[in-house]
């Protein structure tokens, strides 16, 4: 079978589990698109309480701060949806007991890992940053609508790296049998990408680890699309080369990683 | 027949590394060379105790597992040269109470591994209908129940509804009626020999089963520690731990004739001397004979018509066979001693 034609067979079978999975799960789909607001409420009460919004806006170097929290909490909720799902499917799969039969199946874990991850990754993003876009409209007009599909752009050329990221996080945890090597990867991404503070806060260390997150780059031209009216796309496209460099290092690391957990697990067993 | 499936001397240890800082290395000889070969449309029971090496064995077949030595062909393909070819042509369950997704349907969960098999539409729609017709699963409910809610039984079903959904030759099943009910491991038992029987699919169970795999195996190997102790059918495992099988016939012959006649005309008629005869006051007689192990049904059938013909009435018939059990309880305490 060709490449593309196991592409599509996984794609499609990962969009109809993810759907079922939604529906059934009505209340998790209500928060993908509920958590934006609560993240940008959170953090709104937290800045008038410290201060005036204003201030917030100059120290974080943005423009309209409300535009621009609304959106980068979207930008945020949807990155940490992504990475941790991806980062806990290989997990996951073992608790279930699945992964031994996607092993099992035709396109073998490597395939299903990589193509798959993509689907709910991108439909969990859409929710999130559609969940945002009326504040965008009422914000900012149409050009709002604009801003929100670039970022969503963007976010979507984040996951690809996002993904890799937490593939990794998530083989070297089933490999050595660790779990935090997944269930930090958010909180610490949260932290380093700058979305409710200047960078320059950071000890040097987490700055340094900024620049090699995905998140920090898409955060970024959140801040840049609030401060411009129109979109300053040299600055954007620059971004969005950044970004498909780190889809290709990411993944490069990612797809060895998980042959190894296969053959990890072909060598060790796995519970079954 | 052809041979399908075949593992040839395969041997695994497990190691097992525990703590980060001061590594300590658990070893277990999960397998210390295993053979043997599976005929095309037959059932072929690997029976052994717990930890005797047949999951193990399984997944080296269902290429899940690398064996350290050895080499096993499913079909032709080399499980470890050729794994992809042997994935579409094998159907695979593992364990009967995991292995789905909780949060969807059982009829969700079978249309997505089946679409990992390229399977679609109405195609896959239809034989996902079929399947769970087939399996009992319908009339459960477990179309629009999630897997969480499933009872074991439903869960079993499920697992061979997948192994079945791209109707592969080859079927390999761990236990796949452990810990089940009585309704549920009767299903699958009788699926699982006319899908041998009737459809010309190759089965290899493992069990621990002993009645269990006597019932619908048409081949057994008996693995323990990690080595197939013996092998054969079932009647053929069975001569292995007697020549001779105690019948026993229980009859009513009232005043019709004495002890020692009888015990004279039987013997006459059987050609058999180790037969004994003992009548009760009522006339209730019990009769016992000692026969070579694989002539018990013959000899059975032929004493039966002699008592009929001279006017006795049957009241019971047993041949008191070896079970499987007595088969492996032989075999393991020969190997301790
Ligand atoms: N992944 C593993 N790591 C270490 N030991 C294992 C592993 N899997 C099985 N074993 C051990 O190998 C032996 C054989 O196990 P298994 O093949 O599962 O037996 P069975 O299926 O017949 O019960 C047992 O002693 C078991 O504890
Ligand atoms: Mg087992």
């Amino acid at each position: 079978m060709s490449e593309l034609r196991y592409a599509r067979m996984i794609v499609k079978a990962e969009f109809y589990a993810y759907m079922c999975w939604l529906k059934n799960n009505k209340l998790f789909a209500f928060m993908t698109l509920a958590w934006p607001y609560l993240m940008a409420a959170f953090i709104l009460g937290l800045g008038t309480a410290l201060g005036s919004l204003s201030v917030f806006a100059s120290k974080v170097g943005v423009g309209d701060p409300i535009f621009y929290i609304v959106l980068a909490s979207g930008v945020l909720v949807s990155s940490i949806n992504v990475v941790d799902y991806s980062a806990w499917t290989l997990l996951d799969l073992k608790w279930l007991g699945v992964l031994p039969y996607i092993m099992a199946s035709p396109p073998g874990l490597r395939r299903v890992t990589m193509y798959g991850l993509i689907i709910p990754a991108m439909i969990s993003s859409a929710i999130s940053l559609t969940a945002v876009a009326p504040v965008a409209v009422f914000t900012e007009g149409s050009l709002g609508l604009v801003k929100v599909v670039v970022v969503l752009g963007l976010v979507y050329l984040a996951t690809i790296p996002l993904i890799g990221i937490a593939v990794i996080a998530g083989s070297l945890s089933l490999i050595f049998k660790e779990e935090s090597f997944v269930s930090f990867l958010s909180p610490l991404m949260l932290l380093v990408s700058g979305v409710y503070y200047p960078l320059a806060f950071l000890p040097k260390i987490l700055q340094v680890f900024s620049y090699i997150v995905p998140v920090t780059y898409v955060v970024e031209a959140a801040k840049i699309l609030s401060i411009y009216g129109m979109p300053p796309f040299n600055k954007l496209f620059w971004i969005a080369g950044i970004l498909v460099a780190m889809s290709i290092l990411y993944n490069l690391i990612a797809y060895p990683g998980l042959r190894s957990v296969e053959k990890n697990v072909r060598k060790h067993g796995i519970s079954t | 027949m052809p041979t399908v499936i075949e593992a040839k001397d395969l041997y695994k240890t497990y190691t097992e590394k525990r703590g980060l800082i001061h590594r300590k290395v658990k070893r277990v000889e999960a397998l210390k060379g295993v053979s043997f070969k599976v005929e095309k449309g037959t059932v072929f029971g690997l029976l052994g105790p717990n930890g005797a090496g047949k999951t193990t064995t399984v997944k080296i077949l269902s290429t899940l597992l690398i064996p350290d030595k050895g080499r096993a062909w499913i079909m032709g393909y080399d499980v470890l040269e050729e794994p992809e070819k042997v994935r579409e042509i094998i159907g695979v369950s593992l364990s009967v109470e995991r292995g789905f997704f909780w949060k969807l349907t059982g009829y969700e969960n079978l249309k997505y591994f089946g679409m990992l098999r390229g399977l679609s539409g109405r195609e896959l729609d239809k034989r996902i209908r079929e399947l769970m017709d087939l399996l009992g699963l319908l009339e459960l409910g477990a179309d629009t129940k999630f897997y969480e809610d499933f009872s074991l039984g439903m869960k079993a079903r499920l697992s061979l509804a997948r192994a079945l959904i791209h109707d592969p030759p080859i079927l390999i099943l761990d236990e796949p009626t452990l810990g089940l009910d009585p309704a549920s491991s009767r299903h699958i038992r009788n699926l699982i020999v006319q899908l041998a029987h009737e459809e010309g699919k190759t089965v290899l169970i493992t069990s621990h089963n002993m009645w269990e795999v006597e019932v619908i195996c048409d081949y057994v190997a008996i693995i323990n520690k990690g080595r197939i102790i013996a092998m054969g059918t079932v009647p053929e495992l069975k001569r292995m731990v007697s020549r001779e099988i105690p019948i026993e016939i229980t009859s009513y012959a009232g005043k019709l004739v004495s002890e020692d006649d009888l015990e004279k005309i039987v013997k006459d008629a059987l050609g058999i001397e180790r037969v004994a005869v003992k009548m009760d006051k009522q006339g209730e007689v019990r009769i016992r004979i000692l026969v070579e192990n694989g002539m018990e049904d013959n000899v059975v059938n032929k004493a039966l018509e002699i008592l009929r013909a001279r006017g006795l009435r049957i009241l019971e018939a047993r041949v008191m066979e070896p079970s499987l059990e007595d088969v492996f309880i032989k075999l393991t305490s020969g190997a301790r001693s």
